[in-house]
């Protein structure tokens, strides 16, 4: 997990504890791929990488839903299943021009409405900071440094194709099932 | 798309099984999932109609351990075989990294493969994929059947790209793990090490 990443996992876990969220609520960043960015879950966590999976599925399946409905179009999409007490919102995001899903899975809210209405404000404050990191020339000059540094330590310390790995030996590829099998 | 972050040395990839209804898709990574030690994956995710049939999709991370000190993780997903379920198919093609096809060897399923491989080809196309370039593996499933067409029919009519292909019987586990090592090994080769 790189900084940026770190920033924003420290701001999910401060949004749940101000809302007061119960121990088993989650607010996690997916990729499109399912992919989860940050997540207030633990690696560890048996549905770490359910949620991501799950909620990038159901996001993009809803989408293909109202493509042909008079929806489309609309940009203030979101995706919420509840009872009254439980449930999960999903919310898009664009950054760097690629799209995450904001997902917060609740239980136990006396107002799931009231957290609702948090989690769109949070989606709205996360997309701001997004734009301006865009947009600031210091941060891009700063990636562009740190962009540099990697480039060349891995031009250093690998080959210069464009290729990660040239080539994998068959001891290597059995090291990594050497777990498996059993 | 693979996603590789050079600053933790992941790499997460996406490897889905695709292939026609009854196949055996499922049946290969509930395979893997019982054959892997418990601190190397999370709970399978399976979204099933009611007779047991893949509604939407079934999910398995794997950690497989580290290469060159980079650590790997595979997502594994199946696609719904049943014909109409073409849209779902399209979504759990996005970002795809790795594809094992899954046909079924009995001679009267050979249509279905044929017309489950067209669809490939027409999804990865909408996604801007070449099914000659991206990495693909074909797993000739239930070779224990009776009535299987010869294995020279089998390549003759779904490989013409002669890409890797593995005899197979998924509910006992033949060839399940071949199929994934060699597709994991081309997915890996395939990386570019582009910046995160």
């Amino acid at each position: 997990m790189n900084l940026d990443q770190n920033k924003l996992k420290e701001r999910l876990i401060d949004f749940l504890s101000k809302n007061q969220t119960s121990p088993s609520s989650v607010l996690a960043l997916v990729r499109k791929d399912g992919m989860i960015y940050v997540s207030t879950l633990s690696e560890k966590s048996s549905f770490y990488y359910s949620l991501g999976a799950l909620a990038g599925g159901l996001w993009q399946a809803a989408v293909s839903l109202i493509k042909s409905s008079s929806l489309k179009g609309k940009n203030d999409l979101r995706l919420h299943f509840e009872s009254t007490s439980e449930g999960f919102i999903i919310l898009p995001l664009i950054k760097n021009e690629d799209e995450l899903y904001l997902c917060c899975v609740y239980e136990d809210m006396l107002n799931p409405a009231k957290l609702r209405r948090q989690v769109i404000m949070l989606q709205q404050e996360l997309q701001e900071q997004f734009n301006q990191e865009k947009s600031s020339p210091s941060k891009i000059k700063n990636q562009q440094k740190e962009n540099s540094r990697i480039i060349s330590k891995r031009s250093s310390n690998v080959t210069n194709s464009s290729l990660l790995f040239e080539n994998i030996t068959d001891k290597e590829m059995d090291d990594l099932f050497r777990h498996m099998e059993n | 798309m693979s996603f590789v972050n050079y600053h933790t040395k992941e790499i997460n990839c996406k490897i889905v099984y695709y292939g026609p209804g009854l196949g055996g898709k499922t049946t290969n990574i509930q395979y893997i999932y019982h054959k892997t030690a418990k601190d190397q994956k999370s709970d399978m995710i399976t979204l099933n109609t009611e007779n047991e049939r893949t509604l939407f999709f079934d999910f398995l991370p794997l950690d497989l351990g580290s290469i060159r000190g980079f650590k790997t993780r595979f997502h594994l997903y199946t696609v719904p075989g049943q014909v109409f379920y073409e849209a779902s198919r399209k979504l759990i093609l996005r970002g795809v990294d790795g594809i094992i096809f899954v046909a079924d060897s009995q001679i009267e399923r050979m249509e279905a493969n044929v017309e489950s491989l067209i669809g490939l080809k027409k999804n990865l196309q909408e996604q801007n994929y070449d099914i000659s370039k991206i990495p693909i593996v074909f797993q000739w499933n239930k070779r224990d059947l009776p009535n299987v067409a010869p294995m020279a029919d089998m390549e003759l009519k779904l490989n013409e790209n002669a890409k890797p292909s593995f005899e197979a019987v998924a509910s006992s586990g033949k060839g399940v793990f071949e199929t994934l090592k060699m597709v994991t090994k081309l997915v890996l080769l395939n990386i570019k090490g582009g910046l995160e």
